[in-house]
């Protein structure tokens, strides 16, 4: 793919809004930190911008983010693990391997986050709370607890709970639309 | 199939792995190599993970908002155009080389003179960026943001909060302090310690002791001190700087360039991680083995920032126990969600469930410290509405509030229906100057005080309260518990709300232009008293 500079930087720019959202989590899935998410998807669109030159226009875009943001987590894995943006060597591994086994990797593509505002609607209040708390303040397990007067375990069990529906409620839509 | 133990076992690990930190709950090491094994060995287990993280991430994009795509696309673009000026400084410092030496035309491959020029990168991004801050400084006088503090933090003799965005000037320390500078560097500085805001790449070190994690796209980003610079490459290193200048320089990851405080050439040091050294004075350097357990409690202020949150949630209980009692309150509401009657705002004062109000549009959300609830007040419908029927005298108003926007000419605190004769209006302004306006029987007349917050403070909390003492004439304004402004009042009689809307104004139907008066940001309490309360007391409600 050749583009003059000024091309290159805009087309690169629309790249990054369509394929932001699926390759943050993309790099979730394989096991890197929440917290590092977005600096190695940030490390792989700047790798990919450089070598944007070697990309090839049949190819897809997405595919290719995703080979690069896997080659870039691997790097993480000989890392020092005081530094480590990813969660365990080992549990990282693996779900590299997976990722690599599922050729499909057609869950990831499903970014529209319009399904999952609808799905967070749908919810009922105490649920929609809990996942307010837990993302927009960013509260722990052990803290909501507190403030829902639950347990922490009943809480984690509720958040994995409420994130499976939200998961089923977006394949219903996505497949029914 | 696993067994239900086996499953329950997983879904425990699972949890505390996703949504616990460290220090609560969380996986140990050990626990961590159990839970991989348990992955391994069970397709479903493995799918069960994937699938949550992926849900995970998608709700952090989604709810969160430094995580949203707009942020996150501005901060790719910002990487780009960082790497794009990069090259401009490149093709820059060839040009300055080829006119002042030969030595850049002197046959050395390109790849030397691309390494060499990487240390000279600093320096033009120094160059570059003084002269460009004598063009913007009026324009972009932030060079960084606030985001933790624990203890007392000056900038030019004015004391700053968490969350504030600061300009360059003298920062004086006594505790611990997070900064956020605008070029990305983070710095963590233990008190007690002065330092000099240049830039959002250069600091001017007097004393004290600093971590600074700086990212590739700060690379750059310079310390001084009385007998050094040192230029970070992108990495993260600490540094102690004594009250006479003395300075030690430890490197944790990556690089950093060490040089002496005239910043000769010759003077360079490149320090790699591991590696520290000592600067006696302009010639006394020593490499000294690195202490990186030493800047430990830079780490941890993290953990001193809950502990001071936690001790500011044991306050606000203590003062809302005893409000629950106070007789002197006309309604009080602290905005606690109430399980049994979620869109109800309960008056938890004496005065009991007649005066609750009622929530319209507007979610709880997280207040001013963990373990305390507020309401989010965004779009243009969100109130609350309440009634409270009584006249008084004399009346005091006091809330906390966080302001996520001054895009409203008025916004509304508390807006009596109208504004009828004897009727209060409570609001800030979009000059950010906080008022009351009162309908005296011998006319309207406005009391505000420009200056209580600028956009620097956007999403901060402030306690403010407003005392009108028709017995003494005067209305005051404090802000977190310190007298702002006194007015003299210009007419009397008796003060009432009636129907009136929190963050919001109801306006009766009759009236053909309805303005948009609608609150942008939280409140997360509000007392409003038939008397006209004490500065001390005032202080007390700001926890102060």
């Amino acid at each position: 793919m050749t583009f003059k500079r000024d091309q290159k930087r805009e087309a690169f720019a629309a790249f990054v809004r369509e394929h932001q959202a699926s390759l943050r989590s993309f790099l979730r899935v394989i096991g890197v930190q929440s917290d590092s998410v977005d600096d190695l998807a940030q490390e792989t669109f700047m790798v990919a911008y450089r070598e944007l030159d070697r990309f090839n226009d049949n190819e897809d875009f997405g595919k290719w983010l995703r080979g690069i943001a896997r080659n870039l987590t691997r790097n993480e894995l000989r890392k020092n693990a005081r530094r480590c943006r990813i969660m365990n060597e080992e549990l990282t591994e693996h779900l590299l391997a997976e990722a690599d086994a599922d050729q499909s990797e057609a869950r990831f593509e499903d970014a529209d986050l319009c399904a999952l505002r609808d799905c967070l609607e749908q919810l009922p209040e105490k649920s929609r709370c809990l996942i307010a708390g837990r993302y927009h303040d960013e509260w722990k397990a052990s803290f909501l607890a507190d403030q829902f007067q639950m347990t922490a375990t009943a809480v984690r069990l509720a958040l994995m709970r409420i994130r499976r529906q939200l998961k089923t409620c977006i394949e219903t839509r996505v497949s029914n639309a | 199939m696993p067994d239900s133990t086996t499953d329950d076992h997983f879904r425990d690990l699972l949890g505390r792995l996703l949504d616990d930190e460290p220090g609560a709950d969380a996986l140990k090491a050990e626990e961590l190599v159990e839970f991989t094994a348990l992955v391994k060995s069970n397709p479903d287990f493995s799918l069960e993970l994937r699938i949550q993280l992926l849900m995970d991430s998608r709700l952090v994009q989604y709810e969160n908002d430094s995580h949203d795509s707009s942020s996150f696309v501005a901060a790719v673009e910002a990487a780009l155009d960082a790497e794009a000026d990069g090259d401009d400084f490149v093709s820059k410092v060839v040009q300055m080389t080829d006119v002042h030496q030969e030595r850049a035309s002197s046959g050395i491959p390109w790849t030397v003179a691309v390494t060499s020029l990487a240390a000279c990168l600093a320096f033009a991004l120094l160059w570059l960026a003084g002269n460009q801050n004598a063009v913007n400084e009026e324009l972009t006088p932030g060079v960084a943001v606030i985001e933790s503090l624990v203890g007392e933090l000056e900038l030019d003799e004015t004391s700053r909060n968490e969350g504030d965005s600061v300009g360059p000037g003298i920062l004086e320390l006594d505790g611990y302090v997070s900064l956020e500078f605008y070029k990305g560097a983070r710095m963590t500085v233990a008190g007690p310690a002065k330092l000099e805001l240049v830039d959002p790449q250069r600091v001017i070190c007097h004393f004290g002791k600093i971590r600074a994690n700086v990212p590739a796209v700060a690379k750059g980003f310079t310390v001084v001190t009385a007998e050094s610079e040192i230029v970070d490459l992108g990495t993260e290193f600490a540094m102690e700087v004594g009250p006479t200048g003395q300075t030690e320089v430890h490197v944790f990851d990556g690089e950093v360039e060490a040089y002496d405080a005239e910043r000769s050439p010759d003077s360079k040091q490149l320090l790699t991680a591991g590696f520290a050294v000592k600067i006696k004075g302009a010639t006394d350097w020593e490499s000294i083995p690195a202490e990186l357990a030493r800047f430990d409690d830079l780490e941890d202020i993290t953990q001193l920032a809950e502990d001071e949150e936690a001790e500011t949630l044991l306050a606000w209980k203590a003062v809302n126990a005893a409000a629950k009692q106070d007789e002197r309150l006309i309604a009080y509401y602290d905005f606690e969600p109430d399980p049994n009657q979620r869109r109800t705002l309960v008056n938890q004062a004496p005065s009991g469930a007649k005066l609750n109000g009622a929530i319209v549009g507007a979610r709880h959300k997280g207040g001013p410290w963990p373990g305390k609830q507020a309401l989010d007040f965004k779009r243009p419908g969100d109130r609350v509405r309440v009634d409270l029927p009584e006249k008084h005298e004399n009346i005091t108003l006091a809330a906390w509030v966080r302001i996520d926007g001054l895009d409203r000419t008025h916004s509304s605190l508390m807006l009596t229906d109208s504004y009828d004769k004897g009727e209060i209006h409570w609001q800030f302004k979009s000059d950010g100057s906080l008022g009351v306006g009162i309908h005296h029987p011998s006319g309207k007349h406005n009391y505000s005080e420009k200056g209580f917050m600028d956009l620097s403070q956007i999403g901060q909390w402030f306690h403010l309260a407003t005392v009108i003492d028709q017995s003494k004439g005067t209305l005051s304004h404090y802000l977190d518990g310190k007298l702002f402004a006194v007015k003299e009042l210009k007419g009397d009689g008796k003060l009432s709300f009636g129907e009136a809307s929190i963050g919001n104004w109801d306006q009766p139907v009759s009236t053909s232009n309805q303005s948009v008066r609608n609150f942008n940001g939280r409140m997360a309490e509000l007392m409003v008293f038939k008397e006209a309360i004490s500065a001390d007391e005032v202080r007390r409600l700001a926890l102060r």
